[in-house]
């Protein structure tokens, strides 16, 4: 039985999982703190603009289990907010234990708490993997999906300190580029001021610190948006972020705050006093990260090069997702490549030709565009989400955005891609 | 036997970061070791924040001081066992298993410093007892002190497999110790015992005829003079090791001792085991080289700070 090993739980390793698992895998999945998800936790947008097309496309590929349960959880559905669409806010506080529930029934073997720190690999094929502190698991495909972001040393090499965020690195030890070790060295993105990575582009409130009036408007709408003095404004941080989606005027003038089940402020980070200046925002605090008030943790520091069915450049054996695989914005965007990569770990321990999503669907576009941008000096400052910024423009100008599921089944019916990941392949 | 050491005893303590960090030779954090990238595996407070913190400079390093002798016993010819009024927080500092400091003659100079492990401490008195075997130039010069010694600390790294140690719970621990590095011992079975474990001990007295453990610990002492060099007592061991039911075990002796009672431990890979640092440490803080020794790629481990694992 083809024995594959993931390594991250974020959204993108339990999607790849969940595929991997269906197309007929021993699947075993590598975490290093003590939930899945990772900076699932925190996020909870979805299908806002371009990314409702990316949902559906998800479904009908055949990898819909994680979008049921995302949409299941949602408070809020069909919000508008600036320069957003149809957008599904999920609940931040009751979807980890839903995922792991999924994964445990599909027979995933989950190890939390269990770091993943070396490699070791004959010739071009990695062979087993090094779990803190000595443990050493052996595989037949390996797929890495441990995200971009930190250690607290690039967090504070690149940005204000660590933040404390939901990656717990000093409890749980630093996230390894299993690439890096494997003797591929990482690709940084950069930010338009030529310095390396971004800051994660929102943070998050305690909803009880806020108002009654805030809260009673969130609950009901999702959505608060509080002006901002002029003196406050700064366009600058808008360059900072990692959302490139959100960085647009309104979201320098606004405090804008969304429903997540903690209240999401749309800045990588705001200093507490000034923020407690606004009305009903008296006795804010900080949910994530805990030191939102000064700075936040910093991604796009570890991509992998890779090709279009997410196989990593000289190493036979490893795949890559999420963050790892690009400059990737977003849940949607983690699920997307996360899939694609735990179906062909499968055709790649058959010897089967990798599948690559072809370029008439938004997710197989986004993969090759962010796949391209890797390459070049100026497409290491650019980000690829569905859900706005350069990429959702093309998606629009190229007619791959759209809302009517119909038109999208008609079209992965004609590309014969219908529940492509359904097929078990083993 | 290969060994390996990525992990210092001082990370994250009041001595972190040291002048390894100043000089870009971190034991643990690869930003202070000239690497523009983060690749450490240690799960507290980033070194390379505290440094920034600290406006790119160590924190402060240990200093000397002098300590009135309480109470000085010759126990054996060559034996004495000091007790030190120290500070409480160093008394404190002192208490781990593994702890050292370095002790001198004051009328001498830095040279003369010599590394001595503590084997027991009272928190309340903040007394805190060492046993130094006169032996060579350096003990020599403070057979003969019986008021004041000049002493520096704490250090911590005294014991490799300290981490075997912090996790024992309720388990059956085998020690076998020889001559003077029972005093180590003394310290990791009393701090073993507390937490429920049954210690076993077999000792070879060694040149210095004598019984710390008897003295200092309520272990159960299986056997008190055996000579661990000779085939029958490796085979007593052996039998030991097979029907004891242990979980650990701790050497405390000299490397040669270690290794020549590995070929023994061959059959037990997956006991945890702790064992006394015997290398030659100097100034203790990674500096000098003189406790350097190499792992199977050629690398240099500063002994006096790193955390050393045998590979079997």
């Amino acid at each position: 039985m083809a024995k594959i090993v993931i390594i991250g739980g974020g959204w993108a390793g339990c999607a790849a999982a969940i595929t991997a698992k269906k197309a007929g895998g021993d699947v075993h999945l590598y975490e290093r703190t003590d939930m899945l998800l990772g900076l699932g936790n925190v996020g909870g947008i979805m299908r806002n603009n371009g990314r409702y097309t990316a949902a559906e496309e998800c479904g009908l590929l055949g990898a819909g289990e994680l979008i049921q349960i995302t949409d299941g959880c949602s408070r809020h559905k069909d919000l508008e907010f600036p320069g957003h669409k149809h957008a599904s806010l999920y609940d931040v506080t009751i979807i980890e234990p839903r995922v792991r529930k999924l994964l445990k029934d599909m027979g995933i073997k989950v190890y939390l708490q269990h770091r993943v720190t070396d490699i070791e690999k004959e010739g071009g094929k990695i062979t087993t993997i090094k779990v803190h502190p000595d443990q050493v698991i052996e595989g037949d495909v390996f797929i890495e999906a441990t995200g971009s972001t930190g250690p607290m040393g690039n967090c504070l090499k690149y940005g204000n300190g660590c933040a404390m965020c939901v990656l717990r690195c000093p409890s749980f030890g630093p996230r390894v580029s299993i690439t890096q070790k494997a003797g591929v060295e990482d690709i940084l993105g950069k930010r338009a001021s030529g310095s390396y990575g971004a800051f994660s582009g929102s943070c998050k409130l305690n909803k009880e610190s806020l108002s009654e009036e805030i809260v009673k408007e969130l609950n009901e709408k999702g959505l608060y948006i509080i002006p901002i003095p002029k003196e406050e404004i700064s366009h600058e941080k808008l360059d900072m972020k990692v959302c490139q989606q959100y960085a647009l005027d309104a979201y320098a003038e606004n405090l804008i705050l969304l429903d997540t089940g903690h209240a999401k402020l749309m800045a990588p980070f705001y200093p507490l006093d000034k923020l407690r200046k606004f009305p009903g925002l008296e006795n804010a605090k900080y949910e994530d990260p805990y030191a939102g008030g000064i700075g936040n943790s910093i991604r796009y520091l570890s991509t992998a090069p890779r090709n279009n069915a997410m196989k990593v450049d000289q190493l036979e054996n490893l795949l890559c997702a999420g963050e790892k695989a690009g400059f990737f914005v977003g849940h949607t965007e983690a699920i997307v490549t996360g899939s694609l990569a735990g179906h062909n770990s499968i055709r790649l321990y058959m010897g089967m030709p990798l599948l690559e999503l072809p370029r008439s669907l938004a997710s197989g576009d986004l993969i090759a565009c962010a796949k391209n941008a890797m390459q070049e000096e100026e497409g290491l400052k650019k980000r690829f989400t569905f859900a706005g910024s350069d990429y959702f423009k093309r998606m629009v100008e190229l007619g791959l955005y759209t809302t009517d599921t119909e038109v999208l089944k008609n079209k992965i019916e004609r590309l014969k891609l219908l529940k492509i990941y359904d097929d078990k392949l083993i | 036997m290969a060994i390996q050491g990525d992990y210092c005893i001082d990370a994250g303590s009041e001595y972190c970061p040291c002048y390894l960090a100043e000089m870009n030779c971190c034991i643990m954090c690869t930003r202070l070791m000239d690497r523009d990238c983060c690749d450490c595996n240690w799960r507290g407070v980033c070194i390379y924040q505290d440094y920034h913190f600290l406006n790119y400079q160590k924190k402060a390093t240990r200093g000397y001081q002098k300590v009135e002798i309480i109470e000085r016993e010759e126990i054996d010819k060559k034996v004495l066992v000091f007790t030190l009024k120290t500070p409480h927080t160093l008394a404190r500092q002192l208490k781990q298993p593994g702890s050292y400091i370095f002790i001198r003659n004051q009328s001498l100079a830095q040279y003369f410093d010599i590394p001595i492990s503590i084997m027991e401490v009272d928190e309340e008195e903040n007394h805190v007892k060492i046993a130094v075997e006169i032996h060579g130039v350096k003990t020599k010069t403070i057979k003969d002190v019986n008021d004041t010694l000049l002493i520096k600390g704490p250090y911590w790294n005294g014991l490799f497999g300290l981490e075997h140690l912090k996790k024992a719970k309720d388990m059956k621990c085998l020690f076998i110790t020889r001559g003077v590095a029972q005093a180590p011992a003394v310290l990791a079975i009393n701090y073993l015992m507390r937490n429920n474990n049954q210690v076993d001990v077999v000792i070879d007295p060694g040149k210095a005829y004598i019984n710390l453990i008897r003295e200092y610990t309520k272990a159960n002492i299986i056997e008190e003079g055996w000579n661990l060099y000779t085939p029958e007592a490796k085979r007593m061991l052996h039998n030991l090791l097979t029907n004891g039911d242990y979980k650990m075990i701790f050497v405390g002796g000299s490397d040669y001792l270690q290794q020549n009672l590995f070929t023994v431990f061959g059959d037990y890979k997956n006991l945890p085991l702790v064992l006394t640092n015997n290398k030659e440490i100097c100034c203790g803080e990674g500096v000098c080289g003189a406790c350097i020794v190499y792992d199977a790629d050629g690398i240099p481990i500063r002994s006096c700070k790193t955390q050393i694992v045998h590979k079997k």
